[in-house]
C-alpha cells in the first residue's frame, strides 16, 4: 500500500515534494511513476521525494526512483513492461549526481537499500526538508 | 393471386388477435378471412388463392400441418406463403414445419410487429 | 354484437397485442442483451432494444457517473434523483430507470419526448417505466457478467503469463552444483508466487584450470518481461565471465553492454566472484548485489564480502571494484538473494540480516553445504509461518572441505 501526497513548494527554483506513505514494491511502484510523468507533464523540473514515512523500498523501487530521474532529464517514461525507451544518443552527465531528484528523510531500511545497490552516489539524500529545497 | 390473408384458428380470440395486428394492413385495402377449421381453410385456399396464410397447428377437420401439406406438396401452391403459428415450438414439430414446406414457423405468443413486417412484406408484391 | 361491444373486443386484443410485444421484446432481449458478455455492446443493445418498443424522440444510457450531455439538461435533476435513489422515475417529458446488479447502480436509461416528435405527444407511462425497468436489470446483470468475465480472464492470462516467466527461468538455472574435489556446493531456488527475476550460475571457464565462477543476480521486475531480461543478463554475465574475465570486468562490461539497450534495459543487482579452487582464494565484485556472508570455520566469525558498486543498467559509471578474501578450510560462503532477508512474517516483520548470519553460522556447525542451506531454508520458513512468499528466494552455498589440496 502507498500513498502519494504531492505539494509545490518554491525555493530557488520551483520544486515539487512528492511524498511517499507506506510501501514502494512491485505493487505500488508504477503508481510513483505514472504521478511523476503528470507533474513533469504539468512542467515540473525539479522533485523532491519525502520519503520520511517509506517504511519499505524494494528494486522496483530504485527501478521508479531512477525512471522519475530520467524523465526530469528528457527521456521518455519508461513501459510498465519493462525498461524504458531512451530518446538521447548518450548520456554525458552519468557520473555526476542527479540534480533534478533528491531524496529527503529515508528511512534506515530504505537508506541501506540506497547504499547497497550503489544509488546513494547519484542520488544526494538530506534530514532537512529546507536545506533540501534550497540545494535545487 | 389474390391481394388477401387468410387466418385458419380453431379459437376465436386468437383469429381475433391476429386479425388486429394486421389492422394497417386491411386499412390498406387487403382483404382478410378468417375461418375456424382445417378442411374450411384448405377450400378457401383452393377457391381463392391468398397471397398469404396463417395456419394454427391445432385445428379440427384437418390441423395446420396436413393444409400445408396439401397446399405445398399436393397442390404445389408456391406462391402461396404458409406460416404455420403454433404454441408447440419443439424441435420435433418445426422440423415437421419444414417437411411439409411450411414458409415460416411462428411461435405464441407471437411478436405482432413482427407478423405485421412479414405480412406487408409478402401481400405487398401483389398488385391489388 | 353491437358497436360498443365490438369496440370493446377491438380494444381488448389491442390491449392483448400489446402484451405480446411486450413479452417478445424480453425473451429478446434476455437473448441478446442477456447472452452479451461485452461490457461496451450492453448499452447499445439496451437502448436498440428500448427502441423497438417504446416510442421516444432520443434516448440514452449513461453507464457509472457519465455526466448527461447538454441536450438532457432539463432532465439532469430527474437522472440525479433515479441515480441516487437507484428507484425509476418518468415525468411528461422524461422516463429514466436505474440499471442495477444487485443493489448498486451501475448507470441509468434515460428516453426524452419532445414536442412535434415523433413520439406523438403520447406520454410517458407506468406500463413504459415497468417495460424499460425490465429491459435495464437485464443490462445490469449483463453488465456485472461482463466485468466478472473480463477479471476473470485477466486473471487467467496472468496465471499463464506466470507459469511461462517460471519455465523459462528454470531452464536457465543450473541442473546441479558442481561436485569439485575439496568443495562442497549448495543451492537452492524458491520461486514466489509473483515470480522474479533471481538466477544464479556455476562457470566452468578455462578447461585445464582450477578456477570456477560464480555468480548470483536478481532482477528487478516479475512475470515474463523479468524472466526475459533474466535470460539476457545471464547470457551477458555468462559470456563475460566463460571469456575469462576478472569479475570486475565481468560486471563493467555487462554493464557497458546493457546500457547500450535504447528500449528495454533489465535492472539487476549482480554479484560475481572466481574461486581458485586450489589456492582458495575467492575474488570478486559487486554491482549493488546483497553481499554475501563468509562464516569462518566453526563458526567463530561471520562477516560480509563487501565490495562498492552500483546495479547494472541504471547509470554508466558504476564504480567497482575489485575484492578478494582467502578461504581457509571450513569457511564457507553464503550468496542469498533479498526475498531471503526480505521475507516478512504474518505480522509484516522483515526476516532481515541477523537472523540470516545466525541460521547460516549454525548450520555452518552441523556439517555439509547442504545443512547450512537447510538451515537458513528452514529459518525463514518457520519465520514467514505460512505467509504468501513474496519475492524469490535463492542461496548458494560455497564451502572449502578440510582436505583439500594445499588447505
Amino acid at each position: 500500500m502507498l500513498s502519494i501526497t504531492i505539494g509545490l513548494e518554491r525555493a530557488r527554483v520551483p520544486v515539487a515534494v512528492m511524498k511517499l506513505d507506506g510501501e514502494l514494491d512491485a505493487a505500488t511502484y508504477q503508481d510513483v511513476i505514472n504521478r511523476a510523468a503528470e507533474l513533469i507533464e504539468q512542467g515540473a523540473g525539479h522533485i523532491l521525494l519525502d520519503m520520511g514515512e517509506l517504511t519499505y523500498m524494494g528494486s522496483s523501487g530504485l527501478f521508479a526512483i531512477h525512471s522519475v530521474a530520467m524523465m526530469l532529464r528528457g527521456e521518455a517514461p519508461p513501459d510498465p513492461e519493462g525498461g524504458w525507451g531512451a530518446i538521447h544518443e548518450a548520456e554525458p552527465r552519468d557520473s555526476e549526481k542527479v540534480d533534478e531528484l533528491k531524496l529527503l528523510n529515508p528511512l534506515p531500511q530504505c537508506e541501506r537499500v540506497l547504499d547497497r545497490t550503489g544509488m546513494k552516489r547519484f542520488f544526494e539524500t538530506y534530514d532537512d526538508r529546507r536545506a533540501a529545497l534550497e540545494s535545487f | 393471386m389474390e391481394r388477401m390473408i387468410l387466418i385458419a384458428d380453431d379459437e376465436p380470440h386468437i383469429r381475433m388477435l391476429i386479425e388486429q395486428s394486421l389492422e394497417d394492413l386491411a386499412d390498406e385495402g387487403v382483404e382478410i378471412l378468417t375461418v375456424g377449421d382445417g378442411q374450411t381453410a384448405l377450400d378457401t385456399i383452393k377457391q381463392r388463392r391468398p397471397a398469404l396464410v396463417v395456419l394454427d397447428a391445432m385445428m379440427p377437420r384437418m390441423n395446420g400441418f396436413d393444409v400445408c401439406q396439401s397446399v405445398k406438396r399436393d397442390l404445389a401452391m408456391d406462391d402461396v406463403y404458409v406460416i404455420i403459428l403454433t404454441a408447440k415450438g419443439q424441435e420435433y414439430d418445426r422440423q415437421r414445419g419444414e417437411e411439409v414446406g411450411a414458409n415460416l414457423y411462428m411461435t405464441k405468443p407471437f411478436d405482432p410487429d413482427e407478423l405485421l413486417a412479414r405480412a406487408r412484406s409478402i401481400v405487398g408484391r401483389v398488385d391489388g | 354484437m353491437n358497436p360498443s361491444d365490438q369496440q370493446l373486443l377491438k380494444d381488448l386484443a389491442r390491449e392483448t397485442l400489446e402484451r405480446y410485444r411486450e413479452i417478445n421484446l424480453l425473451y429478446r432481449a434476455a437473448e441478446t442483451i442477456g447472452a452479451s458478455l461485452d461490457a461496451q455492446e450492453v448499452p447499445r443493445l439496451l437502448l436498440a432494444e428500448t427502441e423497438r418498443v417504446i416510442p421516444s424522440d432520443r434516448a440514452v444510457v449513461l453507464i457509472g457517473d457519465a455526466a448527461p450531455s447538454d441536450e438532457w439538461a432539463s432532465e439532469a435533476p430527474l437522472i440525479s434523483s433515479v441515480r441516487a435513489t437507484g428507484r425509476p422515475d418518468y415525468n411528461d417529458a422524461a422516463l429514466c430507470v436505474p440499471v442495477r446488479a444487485g443493489a448498486d447502480v451501475l448507470g441509468v436509461v434515460v428516453l426524452g419526448r419532445s414536442i412535434g416528435g415523433r413520439a406523438n405527444g403520447r406520454v410517458f407511462t407506468a406500463g413504459d417505466e415497468k417495460l424499460l425497468l425490465g429491459l435495464a436489470s437485464q443490462a445490469g446483470v449483463a453488465l456485472e457478467r461482463a466485468r466478472l468475465h473480463e477479471q476473470e480472464t485477466i486473471r487467467l492470462r496472468m496465471e499463464e503469463e506466470l507459469a511461462i516467466a517460471h519455465r523459462i527461468q528454470l531452464t536457465l538455472l543450473p541442473a546441479h552444483v558442481p561436485r569439485i574435489d575439496g568443495w562442497d556446493f549448495a543451492a537452492t531456488y524458491q520461486a514466489a508466487r509473483h515470480v522474479g527475476g533471481d538466477f544464479y550460475d556455476f562457470l566452468d571457464h578455462r578447461l585445464g584450470e582450477r578456477r570456477l565462477g560464480l555468480v548470483i543476480a536478481d532482477v528487478t521486475g516479475k512475470g515474463v518481461p523479468a524472466a526475459l531480461m533474466m535470460a539476457y543478463s545471464r547470457a551477458i554475465l555468462r559470456a563475460e565471465a566463460m571469456a575469462g574475465r576478472s569479475p570486475l570486468d565481468v560486471l563493467a562490461n555487462a554493464n557497458r553492454l546493457i546500457m547500450q539497450e535504447r528500449q528495454t534495459r533489465p535492472f539487476l543487482s549482480a554479484f560475481v566472484a572466481e574461486l581458485d579452487l586450489d589456492g582458495g582464494r575467492l575474488a570478486y565484485a559487486n554491482a549493488g548485489h546483497d553481499a554475501p556472508l563468509l562464516i569462518s570455520a566453526g563458526g567463530r566469525e561471520c562477516r560480509e564480502l563487501e565490495a562498492p558498486g552500483v546495479i547494472l543498467g541504471a547509470f554508466g559509471d558504476i564504480g567497482l571494484e575489485s575484492r578478494d578474501v582467502a578461504l581457509a578450510a571450513g569457511d564457507t560462503v553464503v550468496m542469498y538473494t533479498d526475498g531471503v532477508t526480505e521475507a516478512r512474517d504474518p505480522q509484516g516483520m522483515l526476516f532481515g540480516d541477523e537472523r540470516l548470519a545466525a541460521a547460516a553460522v549454525a548450520g555452518t556447525l552441523s556439517g555439509p553445504a547442504d545443512d547450512v542451506l537447510g538451515s537458513i531454508i528452514d529459518a525463514v520458513a518457520a519465520f514467514t509461518a505460512g505467509a504468501e512468499q513474496a519475492d524469490d528466494l535463492t542461496i548458494v552455498v560455497v564451502r572449502r572441505l578440510a582436505d583439500s589440496a594445499g588447505g
